[in-house]
């Protein structure tokens, strides 16, 4: 094709459509800016060439005419809670389709990784665990049932990982994502992980890898002796594997059942000031000591990415003062004081939640959770059915479509 | 015409809007969207950007002209100027996305579209309809379908106690 003078200086660059390249609309205007000198004008000669030589890029023109509801589609949705999507799929035909797609679903696994709420059961009863999901904002997180019911059996949550959970029956594990409904029976340990067993459950959602792996880690006491031995499930494999590390540090190795992944390690609770951490990647265990003088209603928590722990305490009215210890040496990093529901004139028991994904500090206290975000100093109240009391879990969840892979059988 | 050794002459690049307004920029700074970028190997220095109107390409040179100065210490005050950056009408966001996509600006992309979900993720499907133009293609029984497929989603549920100005 030659491009010759005549035609791009004839060309009205007023009256063009949306069919036309974007290529004419530039030559003309090329031309007829001749402004620093003889330079500029070399400069537009040699992009004639490239012009004659290269065809301007087809994807960045299509791009452009791309309408917003396109952008919204590809770009936005993916930021989405599991809830709003579903709610979306009313919007049209194509959304109802796209929200539908495996796709979709993994990349929403990846970018929405926003806060949306708790995963509490009552323990008090054996054979009555009361489950419920706590949102954070009912009308954009939630799940059809938040009592698991599409399990086949009634079962303890026992840990949370980006939008999986892991429970247990009165034998077995299974994973799930309660939004989607999804969930997997896991197959029998070989260790023994005693009655209330301390496993996490990692899982990360990656960007380039549709299938994602998740992990299950369990520490559990070697019986008779104060060695912590842990096996890890993978589900590449779907099997579960004796690590060869032991942690023989530990002083009380009474082990709360349990346990939260965070940045490559599981921690683990103990009935002491203990925490047992355990790097899932090179499998080495570490013991970090909380700070001795909190009392017992703090929770571990990450904040900003780090680990952290954090105590608060009601000292008088609706006055409550917080203390927040960071990284493996739990290192006080901040103290503040902040008004926490309406005012009153005695001071009530209260207890540290976890959090993830956010800057919050989780604090239950009477008949409320409320979230005090640090950066912005605003808090956030939401109501809790639970009244305070030992045997409530309470483990936070993210609204995400996270899909359950497994090994396909050859 | 010579330069000093010690000065280096920064190359700019010349951004004209769709409204035919030129800008000059530094082209280390431009080269955060992919497709100037693209264009900057392909020899271009000067940048016609018809999909994009003056209001929003300004808006856009300030956003890059920001990140262009990321360093470890001014995190915390990039992580400000994208908050406020935010602030603005759906129309005004709207036509921020539309450039931002149409140059490929990643984090831009990212950055506005995290604003979007936010915006929009309480609101009815009628609203979203709404503001995103897309028309309404099913029937009335397929629309009650889906609805009753995932009625859960449509439920609002109890309502959440908020104690302070959010």
């Amino acid at each position: 094709m030659e491009f010759s003078q005549a035609d791009y200086m004839n060309d009205d660059s007023e009256g063009w459509d949306d069919n036309s390249p974007t290529i004419f609309k530039g030559f003309s205007s090329a031309i007829t800016t001749q402004r620093h000198g003889l330079e500029k004008l070399a400069d537009y000669g040699f992009k004639i060439d490239a012009y004659q030589n290269h065809e301007f890029p087809t994807h960045i023109i299509r791009e452009g005419d791309k309408k917003i509801k396109d952008v919204v589609k590809e770009h936005v949705l993916p930021f989405l809670p599991a809830k709003s999507l579903m709610r979306f799929k009313a919007v049209s035909k194509e959304w109802d389709k796209w929200i539908a797609c495996p796709l979709l679903s993994h990349q929403q696994s990846f970018s929405c990784k926003s806060f949306s709420g708790y995963f509490c059961q009552d323990m008090k009863m054996e054979w009555d665990t009361e489950t419920m999901f706590l949102s954070l904002d009912h009308s954009t997180s939630g799940v059809p049932c938040p009592a698991l019911d599409f399990l086949p059996e009634v079962v303890k949550i026992l840990s949370s990982c980006s939008g999986l959970l892991l429970c247990q029956g009165s034998e077995k594990y299974y994973v799930c994502n309660p939004a989607s409904q999804d969930w997997k029976m896991l197959p029998l340990p070989q260790c023994y992980h005693g009655e209330e067993p301390a496993v996490a459950l990692a899982f990360e959602p990656s960007l380039r890898n549709i299938e994602a792996y998740y992990h299950v880690i369990c520490a559990f006491p070697m019986l008779g002796q104060p060695i912590i031995g842990f096996e890890i499930y993978s589900s590449e494999s779907n099997t579960w594997s004796c690590s060869s590390a032991y942690c023989t540090d530990i002083e009380n190795p009474r082990l709360v059942g349990g346990g939260f992944y965070m940045n490559g390690v599981a921690y683990y609770e103990t009935k002491s000031n203990e925490v047992l951490a355990f790097d899932v990647k090179v499998e080495i265990p570490a013991i970090i000591s909380l700070p001795d003088q909190v009392g017992r209603h703090g929770s571990l928590t990450q904040m900003e990415g780090e680990l952290c722990y954090v105590a608060a305490n009601n000292e008088c009215g609706n006055v409550f003062l917080i203390d927040i210890y960071q990284g493996m040496e739990m290192i006080l990093k901040r103290t503040v004081s902040v008004t926490l529901g309406p005012d009153r004139s005695f001071t009530q028991a209260c207890k540290v939640l976890p959090c993830v994904n956010s800057d919050a500090v989780a604090i239950q206290s009477g008949q409320y959770i409320h979230f005090y975000h640090i950066s912005e100093q605003k808090v956030e109240s939401i109501a809790s059915s639970f009244t305070m009391g030992h045997g409530k879990k309470f483990l936070p969840y993210t609204n995400s479509l996270a899909m359950l892979h497994e090994l396909k059988e050859p | 015409m010579a330069s000093s050794s010690k000065t280096e002459q920064k190359k700019m690049l010349i951004l004209k809007s769709s409204e035919e307004e030129e800008f000059e920029i530094e082209e280390s700074i431009a080269v955060q969207s992919g497709t100037i970028k693209n264009m900057v190997e392909d020899d271009f220095t000067l940048i016609p950007l018809p999909n994009v109107d003056t209001e929003t390409l300004i808006k856009i040179i300030k956003y890059m002209k920001k990140h262009g100065e990321k360093t470890k210490s001014n995190e915390k005050d990039i992580e400000e100027f994208d908050k406020e950056f935010v602030k603005k009408s759906f129309t005004e966001l709207k036509e921020l996305v539309l450039a931002a996509n149409y140059l490929h600006i990643t984090s831009l992309i990212d950055l506005l579209c995290q604003a979007f979900a936010d915006r929009i993720k309480n609101k009815s499907v009628k609203a979203i309809r709404e503001i995103f133009g897309i028309p309404n293609d099913f029937t009335p029984e397929e629309e009650a379908e889906v609805y009753e497929q995932h009625k859960w989603a449509h439920e609002e549920g109890k309502e959440h106690i908020d104690h302070s100005a959010y």
